[in-house]
């Protein structure tokens, strides 16, 4: 038999980003109720969701069912949890200053149900992106201008080389978005 | 303090009153609902029902509270009032949990007011 923990506390201020929605929408929604398991298909490693899982046992969105039997403790999402990840995931679709972040809201997204959410938030994480990199290479050109001292061009070179960042990271955005809108298109050579 | 229901705070009143047609919340001009206020309301109040509590905006937090909205999110920027913060950048939005509102303002009125900071 399972017995269920929680620990529940009151927090004074906690943050729910991208990686607190993408563990309560795998747990919840995609099964993935292990470390092994959220490891295994989502890349996550145990040390570095040990602090977003703290924030959601203490505020009682997910529980550890005990199996004495395997000696493994299962995850798994609260009524509470998944009443907030049904009524606030789209939180989670917010403006991240890396890409990973990024697919994890789309992640959500998708497991949610919800594609042209995801299609429309990769779209404008893209156009963020090219905008941020169009400024950057701005900077980076009238940097580049400047008399060549060690440390101007360290200046330079670190400017540049976030434009290129930035502009490469708005390309595969927007290749993302592009190839989920296709997928979500009805096949029109099967129409009559 | 104000009268403050969670099942039919203001905002869910006037999706209701919207969605069901009744004008004594909203006005003739008031645009029509949106399928995604109509599926919210809808959630809230099957949560509701349930007997699930799902979390509040600012603006019920500050109606409940009796507070200014910025003096709401100040405390909860300090850990004074129980709050969660959900999403990054600008579509930051602070969450706050009526049962947790309660237990604060209970605390408050065992401390004679002053600002208790939540364990």
């Amino acid at each position: 038999m399972n017995t269920v923990k929680n620990e529940i506390g009151h927090p004074a201020e906690l943050s729910f980003g991208a990686m607190e929605y993408f563990l309560l929408a795998l747990i919840g929604k995609a099964s993935l109720t292990s470390l092994y398991a959220l490891q295994q298909r989502a890349g996550l490693q145990p040390g570095g969701i040990r602090p977003a899982l703290k924030r959601l046992y203490a505020r009682g969105f997910i529980a550890r069912a005990e199996s004495s039997a395997r000696q493994r403790r299962d995850l798994s999402l609260t009524a509470r949890g998944l009443a907030f990840l049904n009524d606030t995931w789209k939180q989670s679709l917010s403006e991240y200053p890396d890409n990973e972040s990024v697919f994890r809201a789309v992640c959500v997204a998708l497991l949610m149900g919800n594609a042209e959410y995801a299609t429309l938030y990769l779209e404008g994480m893209s156009v963020g992106r090219r905008n941020s990199a169009q400024e950057k290479s701005m900077e980076a050109e009238r940097l580049g201008k400047i008399q060549r001292d060690p440390l101007s061009t360290y200046a330079w070179t670190r400017v540049l080389s976030e434009a290129r960042r930035r502009g490469a990271e708005s390309e595969a955005l927007s290749t993302a978005s592009q190839s989920l809108k296709e997928q979500l298109q009805p096949d029109v050579g099967l129409q009559p | 303090m104000s009268d403050f229901n969670h099942s039919n705070h203001l905002d869910d009143a006037r999706v209701a009153a919207r969605v069901v047609g009744t004008s004594s919340l909203t006005s003739s001009t008031e645009a029509m609902p949106t399928s995604g206020e109509i599926s919210r309301f809808l959630a809230r109040r099957e949560a509701d029902q349930d007997g699930l509590e799902l979390p509040l905006t600012l603006s019920d937090a500050a109606e409940y509270t009796d507070l200014a909205e910025g003096e709401v999110a100040s405390l909860a920027a300090i850990g004074a009032i129980p709050a969660l913060v959900a999403g990054e950048g600008s579509s930051k939005k602070w969450m706050f949990y009526l049962s947790e509102l309660k237990l604060w303002l209970d605390d408050e009125k065992e401390n004679g007011g002053a600002p208790c900071k939540v364990q």
